[in-house]
Parts: structure tokens; sequence; C-alpha cells
């Protein structure tokens, strides 16, 4: 009986842990990727300016902040909140920018040697 | 079944380092296939270690007794029931348990861990793996739980009679749980120092695996109490034992972790102080296990000690050297992108109750390491007891209950004085109004107590003036009724509500402890059958004594009959087994518990007549409250972890022509 199950487990581990190096999906390399980080970092951050938004009227709807106080605040997180919005045009702008520039690069080198246009 | 156990710790034990190399080294070199093999070897081993637990469980209830730990733990005459309690009662039995416990936490966070961890999450699968590395070489090496005897005996020695109380089915294992459930946000951390890219991305998962391990220690601590009180015959609940202390110093830590992490959730700051925290925490954690299965200080749970205190006191230091080694070392990047704005609020709170939480556990460590110290330094050891605790971290704790029914009132970033002032008007007048008609009409004549019921007062008020306010807002303004407003307005932000249940069951536990600490009464006499005696309000009457004998005991119950003022309040039981193998009396306390006040009676001793006994009486305020705190305790910590809808948030971004749309709702 302990042999059984001993080899029974032994198995199932040996081929659990192997599987992955075999199959093709699990396959590939994990980078960092910057552009990705940037981009969640900013969406990240924004949404925390919408949490604090809401705490901001949860606050003042439960009468722990006076109007001024809110308007000040308010005020501020939307500025924040238009800050990280325009943040991520320029980076949402600068990706395209730079993916349109790799395509325009190709494409020239591809006409000089000749070859046929890669089709998407 | 002793080769089963000992085969499966082996294979663990290699799978645990195959995952530790493989997670490592895939996340190095950013080997995908590696990566998933290690988690999958992580999952495995939480297999391998059910399939030893089941073994040693079978040999418990097989009564056996070739199994060393089998013959030290059990014996033909302990009921069956007792046979989980039995399997963690020895150390190498435990640290099964916790290598277990650990094994299964390790694969449940990194099952569950959001994508959005990515390249963290090898790391800490790797941290996890390590950490339960050393357990299981300690049990494989030093501790094997199944190890035989040359010779089987016919019988087991017993289970400690101690252990043999409802309270032992979950507090030792909840205290276990918890002190090792640490390691899940403390590997987090560490692997977002050991990537060195300390965003926030650690935090959700940190957050919750915080709390799930500072729950697990609250109830684990409260059981342990309670077990205490009905089995120790003191009367007592807490008496600041070292191993007590020890579990209690990283429950302390993780509630200010769990304050703080909040702070960096909204506002992106304190990510020093956090990861420091956690450092902290779970190294105090480590201190625990060493406290708790190493031994070095006299304690009420002697009985789980053992000789291996050299080998968690290793783990304890490296733990300690290498987890502050890497946060000095990337310590330039852990400031924060902005700062506290002012300190009236609601994250200068927060930083305050750090402050005074760590406060407390860094006296209580020093009365943990006081005697060691004496011990080396003079070759004396000197005891630190309770009127060193309760002097020093009575008042810290009062500033903690008072701070807490003021921080929820202060908004984030700034308040003016004008707000705050407003904020506290209606609890200030209130509690003002409730202390000074408790102080009246119970007599209180102790200044302690009257701040006690001050702060505990102020802060319950807090909380109830939050949800009074919001839930009459939320119901005009939406027209719901008002259970409909107040079940909108706890949803609308659980961890807020959620922590403020929690507060509720504080409050409860202080006014429990100012009652019975500052209130009880306590009468020691000899009774006849047939006899009488007062003690408060109550009078005690013996009516009999039974006696059964078993196989390892005997087994006595005393009748008492409970009047007040004339008016029967029914029967108590007073029980007491003695065990002569362990050449021990254990009692059971006899208790009539109301909100008011406990009647307990204990069964001291009993004549060679068997017809006199020796009785301790105690009416113990309030007590009643502590135990209901823990129901909220666990509610609290419910809501604040139940996940929260996806709100449907459409950002307004404008679209680039041409570009992938990005920065969906969260």
């Amino acid at each position: 009986m302990t042999i059984l199950v001993l080899t029974l487990l032994v198995l199932v581990a040996i081929v659990v842990l192997v599987y992955p190096f075999w199959a093709a999906r699990y396959g590939g390399v994990l980078f960092d990727d910057p552009a990705r980080d940037l981009e969640a970092g900013i969406r990240r951050a924004r949404n925390r300016v919408y949490e604090e938004i809401r705490a901001l009227q949860q606050e003042y709807f439960l009468g722990n902040m006076t109007e001024a106080e809110y308007r000040g605040q308010l005020q501020a997180a939307r500025q924040r909140a238009a800050e990280l919005i325009r943040e991520q045009q320029q980076v949402n702008e600068t990706t395209v920018a730079i993916e349109d520039r790799v395509d325009t690069e190709l494409r020239e080198i591809l006409l000089r040697d000749g070859e046929p246009e890669e089709r998407t | 079944m002793a080769n089963l156990g000992t085969a499966t710790i082996l294979i663990a034990l290699l799978l645990t380092a195959y995952s530790v190399l493989t997670s490592f080294v895939g996340a190095k070199r950013g080997d995908a296939p590696a990566v998933v093999s290690a988690q999958r070897a992580n999952y495995l081993t939480t297999l391998t270690l059910a399939v030893s637990m089941g073994a040693l469980v079978y040999a418990f209830l097989e009564n056996d007794f070739s199994i060393r730990y089998v013959a030290e733990n059990s014996n033909l005459a302990m009921p069956r029931i007792y046979t989980w309690v039995a399997f963690y009662a020895g150390n190498a039995g435990s640290l099964l348990y916790v290598a277990f416990a650990l094994s299964g936490m390790a694969a449940f966070s990194m099952a569950l861990a959001p994508q959005r961890l990515g390249a963290l999450r090898p790391y800490a699968n790797g941290v996890l793996m390590l950490i339960l590395l050393f357990f299981l070489v300690v049990l494989f090496f030093l501790a094997n739980p199944f190890a035989t005897l040359e010779r089987a005996p016919a019988d087991g020695q017993g289970i400690n009679p101690l252990l043999t109380h409802p309270g032992m089915f979950a507090h030792p294992p909840l205290i276990m749980t918890g002190l090792v459930a640490i390691a899940v946000p403390f590997s987090l951390a560490v692997a977002a120092l050991l990537r060195g890219r300390i965003d926030d991305d650690w935090v959700d998962a940190g957050r919750v695996w915080g709390l799930a391990a500072w729950v697990l220690l609250a109830i684990g601590l409260l059981l342990g109490s309670w077990w205490a009180y009905t089995i120790l015959g003191w009367g007592g609940y807490w008496a600041w034992d070292p191993v007590e202390n020890a579990a209690f110093m990283p429950w302390l830590a993780l509630t200010a972790f769990v304050h703080s992490i909040m702070v960096q959730k909204r506002r992106g700051m304190f990510r020093m102080w956090n990861i420091a925290l956690i450092n902290i925490s779970f190294t105090l954690g480590a201190f625990g296990i060493f406290i708790n299965r190493g031994g070095p200080v006299p304690s009420v749970h002697s009985f789980g000690a053992s000789t291996l205190g050299w080998v968690f006191l290793t783990f304890l230091g490296v733990v300690t050297v290498a987890s502050f080694a890497l946060f000095f070392y990337r310590m330039a990047v852990l400031r924060s992108p902005s700062s506290l704005e002012s300190a009236l609020s609601r994250e200068a709170a927060f930083l305050v109750n750090n402050l005074l939480l760590l406060g407390i556990a860094f006296v209580t460590l020093w009365g943990v390491v006081f005697p060691l110290i004496s011990e080396l330094a003079t070759g004396d050891t000197i005891t630190v007891g309770e009127p060193f605790f309760n002097t020093v971290n009575g008042p810290l704790m009062l500033a903690l209950i008072l701070l807490m029914g003021i921080g929820p009132l202060l908004p984030w970033r700034t308040a003016t004085w004008q707000s705050v002032r407003r904020a506290l008007f209606v609890p200030g007048v209130i509690t003002l109004v409730i202390t000074a008609a408790a102080t009246l009409l119970f007599r209180v004549t102790v200044p302690v107590v009257v701040l006690g019921i001050a702060v505990s007062t102020f802060a319950g008020i807090s909380i109830l003036q939050e949800w009074v306010r919001g839930t009459l807002a939320r119901s005009r303004s939406t027209g719901a009724l008002w259970p409909v407003a107040f079940g909108r307005l706890v949803a609308s932000n659980r961890p807020r509500y959620g922590g403020y249940v929690v507060h509720l069951a504080v409050v409860m536990l202080a006014f429990g402890i100012v009652g019975s600490s500052f209130y009880d009464q306590e009468r020691d006499v000899f009774m006849s059958v047939g006899d009488q005696a007062a003690i408060g309000e109550y009078t005690v009457e013996f009516m009999d004594v039974s006696a059964e004998t078993f196989a390892d005991r005997t087994e006595r119950t005393a009748v008492l009959n409970v009047t007040r003022g004339g008016e029967s309040l029914g029967t108590l039981s007073a029980w007491q087994g003695v065990y002569p193998s362990f050449s021990m009396i254990s009692t059971r306390a006899g208790i009539r518990s109301t909100p008011q006040e406990d009647l307990y009676v204990i069964f001291s001793e009993l004549q060679p007549d068997g017809r006199t006994a020796a009785f301790r009486l105690l009416v113990n305020p309030m007590v009643w409250w502590m135990w209901l705190a823990g129901p909220f305790v666990i509610l609290g910590t419910v809501v604040a972890l139940w996940p929260a809808r996806q709100r449907a948030v459409a950002y307004a971004i404008p679209k680039v022509p041409g570009a992938a749309p990005s920065g969906g709702a969260p």
C-alpha cells in the first residue's frame, strides 16, 4: 500500500513538473515590459484619484468636512486626474508614434531589398 | 504508516527545494516554463504533506504506539475526539502541522494571485518555498513525527490533560496558522525588493493576506484566553505569559500593517514603512515560533517546547538580517511619491496608531526577552510580571482606543480645526454624559477606570455616529428604508465599515478588560455538602460531589446551587480530573455568564472525607463582552475582505487615431 501510494505520488509529480517544459503553451520568455508598467502605473494612480474623490464625497456626505474643505480638495483631485489623463495620452501618442515609425522603417527596408510587403 | 509519513516528508522536501531553485532561476532568466513548473511543485508539496498528515492521524486512530510521537501523546483511554489535538500536542506533530499550513497558504496565495503581480509571482513563490524548506528540513532531520520505537509499548503516555478542552481544537492551529500566514505578505514584499521595482503591485494581495493572518491570530488569541479562563483555574484570561506574548506581538505589528497598507492603497504613501512593518511582523512571528517551539523561557505552554531552540534562533537571526539587509539595500527606490500634507489628517492618525502599536509590541518584547538577558548577564533569571506590562502598556492602549475614536472622523490629506471640532462634538458630549452617569451609578472611584470608560465610550459612539449619519443621509437621498440604506452604506466602502465592526469589538474587549481587572471579587472557601458561601450578591450552596474512575484519570464533579437575593439561578457544575501519570489535577471552572458579570467557581481540592471541598469563588464583571468580541472580529474582517463589485468607470481618455484603446475600467 505504502509503495503504491508513493509510486503514484512520484509519477504524478514528475509528469506535472516536467509537462510545462514540453507543452507549447507554456513556452516563451517572461520579460519586464516598461511601457506596460508605465501605463499600469498611470492607471493605478488614476484609480487612486477616483477612489479619493469617492472618499471625499463620502466624508462630505457624513459631515466630516466643511463645504470649503470639500470644494478645495475636490478641485485639487480633479486637477490631478486631468494631469494623469494628459500623461496617459502622451504615453499613448508616443507608443503609436514609435509603432508607426517602426512600420515605416520596416517598409522602407523591405522596398529597398525588393521583398514583398508583409500582409497584416 | 511510519514509512509512508517519512517518505512523504522527504518528497515534500525535495519538491520544495526544486520549487525554490526553479522559481529564482526562472524569474532571473525570464523562463516561463520553469516558473510554471515551480508553482506546480508548490501545489504538489501541499498534496504530499496532506498525505503525511493523513498518515499521522491514521496512526493515532489505530493506536500505533510503534511510532514514538503517537506513544508520547496518546493512549488507549484517550477519547478519539482528541486525536486532532494530540496531533499537534508535541513538537514534531505541531511542526508537521505548521509545514502543512504554510504549504497550503503558499499554494492558495500563488493560485489566487492576481495576474498583475506578473514578474513578482515567481520571486514570492521562491521566498515562500524557502521558508517552507526550513521547516521541512527541521521536520525530516531533527523532529520527525514518524520516528519509531524499537519495541512498541502496550499503551501510550497519554495526552496532556490541559489540552483536553474544546478550545484546543482551534486555538493552537489558529495561532500556528496565523504566525506562518504572515509569510505570504512578507514574501510579496521581499519579492518586490528582490525584483528591485517597488511599486504598489503587491499592496492589494499583501493587504488581503495580512488581514487573513491578523484575523487568525486574533481569534486564536481570544480562544487561548477562553481556554486559560476555563481550565487554568485562576479566574483570569491573560497573564502576559511569554507564549501568549509571542503571538500577541506579531498581531500588534500586523494591526499596524493592515492600517498602514490602506494609506499606501489610497494615497501611495508609506511604501518604505509598510515594507518595514511586514518585515517586523514576520520577524516577530519567527520570534514567536522560537519562544513557542524552542522553549527558552518558562511558560504555561511548556508542553509544546523542545530542545530545538538553537535551530529556531538561527532561523530568526537569518530572517531578521536578510530581510532588513535587503530593505536597506533597496532603500533608495522605496521612497513614496507623495508625503504627509498635514498632521491633522487620517494618514497622520494612522501613523500615530502605528507608532502606538509598535510601542506596545516593543514593550512586550522587552518584557519577554528581559529574563533571557538577565540570565545571560547575571546568571539569575529575573522574570517580568503583570504589573510591568499593565503599567507600561495600559496607557498606550488607552491612547490607542482614543485614537480609534478620533481617526475615522478625520478626512484624508488635511482637515481644519473647525471641521474636527464639529465631528468630535457629538461623540464628546455623549461620552461625557455616559461616563458621568456610569461613574455615579457604579460608584467608580479609580481614575484609570473612569478614563477607560470614557475613551471606550468615545470610540464606540464615534463609530455609531458614523453609521447613523451615513444611514440617515443615504436614506434621505435615496428614499431607501434604514436597514437597506445601512446595507448600502457598508457596501459602499467595505474596508472602512468592516474596520468599524472590528473597532466595535475592540471597544467590547476594552470594557471587558476594565470591568474584570478592577472590579473582580474573589473568595476561597471550604464547604461540606449542604454548606453555603456568599460572594457579591450571590449565595452558593454545595449540593453534592460525584466521582467516576477511568483508566487514566478520576473525574470529580461538584454540584452547587446558586441564588441571588433569594431567587434561584439554577445549578453550576465545577469539575476536576486527577491524572496520576501526569501528577496533575486539571480543573474546569463552573461559570454562570451574563453580560453584567460572571459567577466563576473552581473546584480546587476534595478532602479525604469525600464530603468537604475547597472552592475558589469569583465574580468577574463584563467578561461576557470579551467573548462576544470574537464573532464581531470575524464579521468585520469578512466585510473588509469581501471583494468589491467592479465599478464601471468610463475614463475620458481621448483616443489617438489608430491607437489601440487603453486604460479600461479597473
